[in-house]
């Protein structure tokens, strides 16, 4: 009965504490739109997702007992400060380099989509890892990659 | 058989892998294409970028919280006969009141603009935001450099945290054919901000939009503006800072502001905010009296309704609303008495 009970206070804390992550798994064509592996976005555990949030365009991540609001910021842009005029912060404004500034570079990716199963877990203890293993990109050196791939 | 099995492999690879461009997606809380907007954005940018048939993305159901995912839409090819279309429906649109529950709504505190609109011949209509960063340049509905053939309608802004620089909706540079017609816009708070930005070298019209409550400017115009530019209708009223201005121009003032409220470049400078409108803090739909009934110019050409979809006819008001005085449903009572009773309710 005890047994239960804990299971059950763990399932409890774990839909509420969890985060998901819906990572994009295929690169669209031109520069600022998604590329593969950028997290697109980040829902508390339990979201229902639309039928299209899922392969072949994307996976789920879902992170037990990791909070919503500490990843959240994986779903930000990678942006540069622009201005008409560099002396006046009137004519200023953030300009979109990358459409997200965090991809992910787990392995996990991978094994989700080439089992094509959609949505997985992440083990508990491997957690710290999966954090470590989402990166961001540098504004510098993907401006000069946007511009590369403008050319083409 | 290791050859067959890869084959194999490569095949339900292939068949995972190949998407094809859905033009008409749907975004609701369950039950629909997308759950989060960004991601059914993110859909077209990734399999509709030259697309053969207009793009659609529709908003519905009853939503219980804000999305709270940024978005931004670029790289897509759209054309005057393929455009993209945002537009929310049934009980996903607003009231024309602020609110973020029951109706769609966009609300994020990333450190970057909110929504931006990168692309060509595209419409965003219909949907409230809020941004709610303490950042510096984010702003909450950006039109992108360079972009032409843009329609922001209907729409309702809040702002209040955003850091220096920030606007409400802001059309940058180089832009042509871009219309913002009947959004409301209110507490921006943004320091060298506006509720409404008109930027630079730009083919603008700004049109009966609502703007209340900024800090910096209501609506700034700058002053490099085409001349092709048109500032009508627009009523902005209770900026905070009298060295800039409810319609507020850097630079020379266009001369195509007309019909417009402020206490600069204005032309109806005689407002009292209490008597225009419902409250000031999420209805901004005019009450009778309102100096802002009956002031305005008759710009049918562009565009007939007001944010609720109510048809705008006879003067028009300036501002987001049309105030409609028609008390239609006249429930009359003669009494054993005489006196007369009138029962009716007022449409907004």
């Amino acid at each position: 009965m005890q047994n239960l009970l804990f299971l059950l206070m763990l399932i409890v804390c774990q839909s509420v504490m969890g985060a998901e992550l819906l990572v994009q798994v295929v690169d669209a064509p031109t520069p600022q739109a998604p590329k593969k592996y950028d997290v697109i976005a980040v829902r508390p555990d339990g979201w229902t997702w639309g039928t299209k949030e899922g392969l072949p365009q994307f996976v789920v991540v879902k992170l037990p007992g990791v909070p919503e609001s500490e990843v959240k910021f994986y779903e930000d842009q990678l942006i540069e400060v622009v201005c008409v005029d560099q002396n006046d912060p009137a004519t200023c404004h953030g300009e979109i380099v990358r459409k997200r500034k965090n991809y992910v570079t787990s392995k996990i990716i991978n094994t989700i989509k080439t089992k094509n199963i959609s949505k997985a877990f992440v083990a508990s203890k491997d957690i710290a890892k999966f954090k470590t293993d989402v990166k961001a990109k540098d504004l510098a050196a993907e401006k000069v990659k946007v511009e590369a791939e403008k050319v083409k | 058989m290791k050859k067959l099995a890869l084959f194999l492999l490569m095949m339900v690879w292939g068949g995972v892998a190949v998407a094809t461009c859905t033009p008409d997606l749907t975004v609701c809380p369950s039950g629909c294409d997308y759950s989060v907007l960004d991601s059914a954005v993110s859909d077209l940018e990734t399999n509709c970028a030259s697309p053969s048939s207009p793009l659609t993305i529709t908003i519905s159901g009853s939503w219980s919280g804000s999305d709270t995912t940024p978005v931004s839409i670029s790289g897509i090819g759209t054309s005057s006969t393929n455009k993209f279309t945002l537009t929310s429906t049934g009980t996903a649109r607003h009231s024309g009141v602020y609110s973020t529950t029951g109706n769609y709504s966009l609300v994020s505190s990333s450190a970057t603009n909110l929504f931006n609109s990168g692309i060509h011949y595209a419409t965003i209509d219909g949907i409230v935001l809020r941004n709610t960063s303490t950042a510096a340049y984010p702003n909450t509905l950006l039109i992108g450099n360079y972009a032409h053939d843009v329609t922001v309608s209907n729409c309702i802004v809040r702002q209040g945290t955003e850091g220096y620089g920030s606007s409400g909706i802001y059309t940058y540079t180089n832009n042509a054919n871009i219309y913002i017609i009947n959004n409301i816009v209110f507490g921006s708070s943004a320091d060298y901000g506006a509720g409404i930005k008109a930027g630079y070298f730009g083919d603008f019209h700004l049109l009966n939009n609502t703007v209340y409550g900024s800090f910096s400017n209501g609506v700034a115009i700058n002053g490099s503006s085409s001349t092709n530019a048109t500032y009508k209708n627009n009523l902005a009223f209770n900026t905070w800072r009298q060295n800039s201005g409810d319609i507020y121009s850097f630079g020379t003032t266009p001369t195509a502001v007309t019909n417009g409220s402020g206490n600069s470049d204005g032309d109806i400078s005689s407002l009292v905010a209490a008597d225009i409108f419902e409250n000031l803090t999420d209805d901004f739909h005019v009450v009778a009296g309102s100096d802002a009934i009956d002031v305005g110019t008759d710009l049918h050409t562009t565009f007939t309704v007001d944010i609720d979809g109510e048809t705008r006819s006879g003067t028009w008001d300036i501002g987001a609303d049309e105030y409609v005085s028609a008390v239609t449903s006249y429930g009359l009572s003669i009494l054993r008495g005489g006196s007369i009773i009138r029962g009716g309710s007022l449409i907004k």
